[in-house]
């Protein structure tokens, strides 16, 4: 019948049972207590090092332990030495909340910075809640930071609701008020219209046509013949080779030439517009922190460049072809500070001070420096969500040029908190 | 009852026992690696039912996994149903959409029957995917859901106390496979086997071979569905990555690797895979690579399966089915 039970005797078994208690013998290894305030203070960072989102992960790798070295060469924080702990979520969320966990119960991390990927991170917030450990997440999923978070989760960056508000009324007041979007057939897709559209709505814009494409379509034709001619500005939001498709595809059929293309600069995270052919020539689109340094030519910048090792204009890794994800590892090395403000300014020296981390992190202003070098910013204390700058700008000659710089404060106005995480309790 | 069958009891015991005490000795973070092994072990076993012992190689397990996991949560997202109401909730879903599938799928047989639960597969996750039916999938980030507590009469323990929530999986997971052994073997297991050995002449001895199909496809998802409750429940969050086909080749390889037609060859093959990649992500870079050598020479050196590379290790000979 069942052939494992018919013909597994004792003597498999206590084979088996030995061979497992060999292979699992790290599982009960004693592990330092910790608590004595001269221990290092552990930042667990869940990144993306292999999977679908592995370009970027490899980037916010590098900022982590830029910051954390940077951090430990003045002395640490608060005296004490930072260690920094990686685990790869292999851009999966089964295997992202499990090494979440692994980070806080194995390697007793006191804060945990999170991956890109979107469904990791909220596979990974009711797990904070759970284990009562700060959790930064660096994807952009507005709801995590609303309702599927909690008081547990902060954020450094942007998220679908900043970009809208950042992009939207500036796109509409410069270039046409008549917006059809393209996307991607999928809820992120769908996150990006809907928070568009809202702004739009408010500014006086108008959106002609919404079109939804299913994911992992290489002939883009059908839906772009769909386009209604009187759009002033096409907005898409694809990600990796849909992307790519869509761009050489449009500027084929002359849609560079017709309107203003305009998209997000997540669609050309660790992409240079030079590697494309061309493809996304003459797009507008919004950036988190410029790509070239001219634009944010500040020594802050200079220096955070510098130890990540890119060149100034394409954001290319020096002796290597790899393309920075310039909108993004910035926030991996803002977070990094921002732990370290928090504890300064709380007092916090273990983890059951975690709640004086939070109040005191919550509502605090960052000024621009070595430490934030994106720009000064605001961690709201209702949602947690950063107010940030953004800039404008448009692919010219295979480079990202900024034309405009949009800042918190006109970014803040579209921007009002949803929720008020202030109210839950710990 | 031959004598090896008679050990089986002592044999499972152990098992249960070991995992009884396994919290005592091993550090949290562990209990869930261990209840994560489990939970995923059941949903192998939920494939080798059918693939091990009914000979259907379906490459659509996932979307019942996912039933059951947006069933259950569903069930307590929107209708504030406790544990058990979850867990009802999830496995009728899985089964009822396993019913649904079958009804098609089981009309084919061999590459058409793969072809068609990959077809099925792909297709309901691209329709889930889009952003029409954020409603229920909660977007394409997934939904964070409270899990509920553990209710038995008077007592009540949090899920997420990391004891209490793997005591719940050992407990489900013993009785999702004690019943599943029960069912192999009374003669309905006798009918699966007879249909994977030798379909026309289990046709022509009368048996109505697409109605067992049929049978082995539901209870397949109804085990399928019940591990996903469970994973969704004690991870607290859904994803729509569950309906994708890939994790249904998980399924596929841990059963490959840990010995098909069998019950216990999925737990060790999840074991292996989940316990290795948790150890090999920190010590190997790009370490998917590893784990894929680590395939190949299975599939090339040891394609009985671990429990048969340990059988003939013990220089026992395999016995037969």
């Amino acid at each position: 019948m069942d052939k494992d039970l018919e013909s597994t005797s004792r003597r498999d078994f206590l084979k088996v049972s030995g061979a497992a208690a060999i292979a699992t013998a790290g599982w009960i290894s004693p592990r330092a207590a910790k608590g004595a305030t001269s221990a290092p203070i552990i930042i667990g960072h869940q990144c993306d090092l292999t999977g679908g989102i592995s370009s970027w992960g490899y980037w916010h790798d590098k900022a982590a332990k830029a910051a954390v070295e940077e951090i430990n060469k003045a002395g640490g924080i608060a005296g004490r030495e930072v260690k920094l702990v990686t685990e790869d979520d292999e851009t999966n969320p089964t295997v992202g909340a499990r090494k979440f966990r692994r980070l806080i119960q194995f390697h007793s991390a006191d804060f945990v910075i999170g991956s890109v990927h979107s469904g990791v991170n909220i596979a990974s917030t009711p797990v904070a809640k759970e284990l009562r450990t700060v959790y930064i997440p660096q994807g952009m999923a507005a709801e995590m930071t609303e309702d599927k978070g909690n008081r547990y989760v902060f954020r450094v960056g942007s998220d679908t609701y900043s970009q809208a508000a950042a992009g939207a009324p500036w796109v509409s007041a410069n270039i046409g008020k008549k917006w059809t979007f393209i996307f991607a057939d999928y809820a992120w897709g769908w996150s990006h219209f809907n928070e568009h559209k809202k702004v739009i709505e408010q500014v006086g814009g108008q959106v002609l046509a919404d079109i939804p494409v299913p994911q992992g379509s290489k002939d883009f034709i059908p839906y772009l013949a769909k386009v209604p001619a009187e759009t002033t500005e096409l907005y898409s939001i694809f990600f990796g080779a849909d992307s790519v498709a869509y761009f050489t595809q449009s500027k084929q059929l002359g849609f560079d030439k017709r309107m203003a293309r305009y998209t997000m600069l997540c669609t050309h995270e660790s992409i240079s517009p030079k590697d494309i052919q061309g493809a996304s020539e003459g797009i507008y689109l919004l950036e988190y922190l410029p790509r070239q340094l001219k634009y944010k030519d500040t020594p802050h910048n200079r220096k955070l460049r510098s130890l990540v090792h890119i060149d100034p204009v394409d954001g290319r890794e020096e002796g290597g072809n790899r393309v920075v994800a310039s909108s993004h590892y910035w926030a991996v090395w803002e977070s990094v500070w921002l732990i370290k403000a928090g504890i300064e300014k709380s007092g916090w020296k273990s983890k059951k001070d975690t709640p004086d981390w939070i109040r005191a992190v919550e509502g605090m202003e960052l000024k621009e420096s070595f430490a934030h070098p994106q720009g000064d910013k605001v961690v709201r204390a209702q949602d947690h969500k950063a107010v940030i700058d953004f800039w404008m700008s448009r692919v010219e000659n295979g480079e990202i040029n900024v034309k405009f710089k949009i800042p918190k404060e006109e970014v803040a106005k579209k921007f009002p908190p949803r929720v008020d995480l202030t109210k839950e309790t710990f | 009852m031959s004598p090896r069958l008679r050990q089986a009891p002592l044999v499972l015991v152990a098992t249960l026992a070991a995992l009884f005490l396994a919290p005592a000795v091993v550090l949290p973070y562990y209990r869930i690696v261990l209840a994560e092994i489990l939970v995923w072990g059941l949903f192998g076993m939920a494939f080798d039912l059918l693939f091990g012992y009914t000979g259907m190689l379906s490459f659509g397990q996932a979307l019942f996994f996912g039933a059951g996991a947006y069933g259950a949560a569903y069930a307590v997202f929107k209708l504030g149903a406790g544990l058990w109401g979850a867990l009802a909730v999830a496995v009728v879903v899985a089964t009822v959409f396993a019913v649904a599938v079958g009804f098609f799928a089981v009309r084919v047989s061999g590459h058409y029957f793969l072809v068609l639960t990959i077809t099925f597969s792909v297709v309901i996750f691209l329709v889930l995917e889009s952003g029409h039916w954020r409603w229920i999938t909660g977007g394409y980030s997934g939904r964070p859901f409270p899990a509920p507590p553990i209710t038995l009469g008077p007592l009540s323990l949090p899920l997420t106390n990391s004891l209490a929530g793997y005591y719940f999986v050992v407990a489900a997971v013993a009785g999702a496979y004690a019943l599943c052994y029960l069912l192999l073997a009374s003669g309905l297991g006798w009918v699966f086997l007879s249909i994977r050995e030798n379909e026309p002449r289990a046709r022509l001895l009368g048996y109505n071979v697409e109605g067992y199909k049929l049978l082995a496809f539901s209870i397949s998802g109804f085990f399928a569905g019940l591990s996903g409750a469970l994973y969704a429940l004690t991870s607290q969050y859904t994803n729509l990555s569950f309906f994708h086909w890939t994790i249904s080749t998980n399924a596929v390889v841990w059963t490959v690797i840990g010995g098909t037609g069998t019950l216990l060859g999925p737990f060790l093959g999840s074991g292996l895979f989940i316990a290795g990649g948790d150890f090999l992500s920190a010590q190997v870079p790009n370490f998917p690579i590893a784990i894929g050598v680590l395939l190949l020479v299975f599939v090339l050196f040891a394609p009985e399966g671990l429990l048969g590379l340990l059988r003939r290790l013990a220089r026992r000979p395999t016995a037969p089915v």
